[in-house]
C-alpha cells in the first residue's frame, strides 16, 4: 500500500479520477493486464481533465523535499570527489609525469614486469598483457583481479596493480583469472 | 620522513614517521602489523614510486610503504 509520502510524490493533481486510479494501482497485484488497464485509464483521464493547481502547502512541501534531496546528493558527491582526488594525488606521486598524463588522456598506464612482459593497467578493466613493450600488437593474456572490497577509488586500483606487476608479478599471474 | 599509506574504500589512511622518533616509529609499526594481521600486502617504494619491493616486516627506513588489501581473481 502506498504511503502518504510516496503518494505525494506520485500524485499531485487532486482529481477524483486520478485518486481512484492511484488506489487501483497501489492495491493491485502485479499483472500485465491490470497494469495496462490502469495506465490507460490514468493517461486518458489525465489528458482530458485539466490539472488543478497544487495547493501552496503541497508546493512548499515538495520543494523542500527536493532541496533536501539535492543537498544530500551534493554532500555525497563532494565526499566521493574528495576521496577520488586524494587517490589521484597519491597515484601522481608514484608514477612519472608522462605516465600520469597518459593515464589522464587515455585512461591507462603501461608497466613492465621483471619478466619483460608489459601490463596495461586500466581501472575497472582486466589487465592486458603483451609480450613486451615493443610487441604491443597482440595481447597474449587478460587478467581479472580485484580487491575483496571493490569500492576502492579508481586511482588506487591502478596503484596496487602497478605494485603487483613490479614487485609481485608471479603472484599476480597466479591469483588472477586468465581470459 | 617515512610514510605509510593504507588503501581502502574511504581513501587511503596516511601515517608519517620520523625514523629518529621512537614513538612515531612504534605507531607506524603498529599500523603496519595490524594490516598484516588482516592479510594486507605491503610494498616498500621510494618517494617517487620507483624500486617497489614486497615486504613482510615494517622497515623504519622506508621512504614509503603502501598497504594493499586482500586481492582475488575476478
Amino acid at each position: 500500500m502506498a504511503t502518504d509520502d510516496s503518494y505525494d510524490y506520485w500524485y499531485v493533481d487532486g482529481s477524483t479520477t486520478a485518486n481512484t486510479t492511484w488506489t487501483m494501482w497501489s492495491s493491485t497485484t502485479y499483472s500485465a493486464d491490470n497494469i495496462g488497464t490502469i495506465w490507460t485509464t490514468w493517461s486518458r483521464d489525465c489528458d482530458t481533465e485539466p490539472l488543478p493547481e497544487q495547493s501552496l502547502e503541497q508546493r512548499i512541501r515538495l520543494e523542500n523535499r527536493q532541496r533536501a534531496m539535492d543537498k544530500r546528493i551534493g554532500r555525497e558527491q563532494k565526499r566521493k570527489d574528495k576521496i577520488n582526488n586524494k587517490a589521484k594525488r597519491l597515484l601522481m606521486s608514484l608514477i612519472s609525469k608522462a605516465d600520469y598524463k597518459q593515464f589522464c588522456d587515455l585512461g591507462y598506464i603501461d608497466i613492465e614486469g621483471k619478466s619483460g612482459k608489459l601490463y596495461r593497467i586500466q581501472p575497472g578493466s582486466q589487465v592486458k598483457v603483451f609480450q613486451s613493450k615493443t610487441k604491443l600488437d597482440v595481447c597474449i593474456d587478460s587478467l581479472c583481479i580485484l580487491t575483496e572490497d571493490r569500492n576502492l577509488p579508481l586511482a588506487d586500483e591502478v596503484i596496487w596493480k602497478k605494485l603487483m606487476v613490479e614487485a609481485n608479478e608471479k603472484q599476480l599471474l597466479k591469483i588472477a583469472n586468465h581470459f | 620522513m617515512g610514510e605509510l599509506r593504507r588503501l581502502g574504500p574511504q581513501g587511503d589512511v596516511k601515517v608519517v614517521w620520523d625514523s629518529e622518533n621512537e614513538e612515531e616509529v612504534a605507531l607506524a609499526k603498529k599500523q603496519f602489523d595490524e594490516a598484516m594481521k588482516k592479510d594486507f600486502t605491503a610494498y616498500r617504494v621510494k618517494k617517487d614510486g620507483s624500486k617497489s619491493k614486497k615486504i613482510t616486516k615494517f622497515d623504519p627506513d622506508a621512504e614509503k610503504i603502501i598497504l594493499v588489501p586482500v586481492v582475488a581473481g575476478g
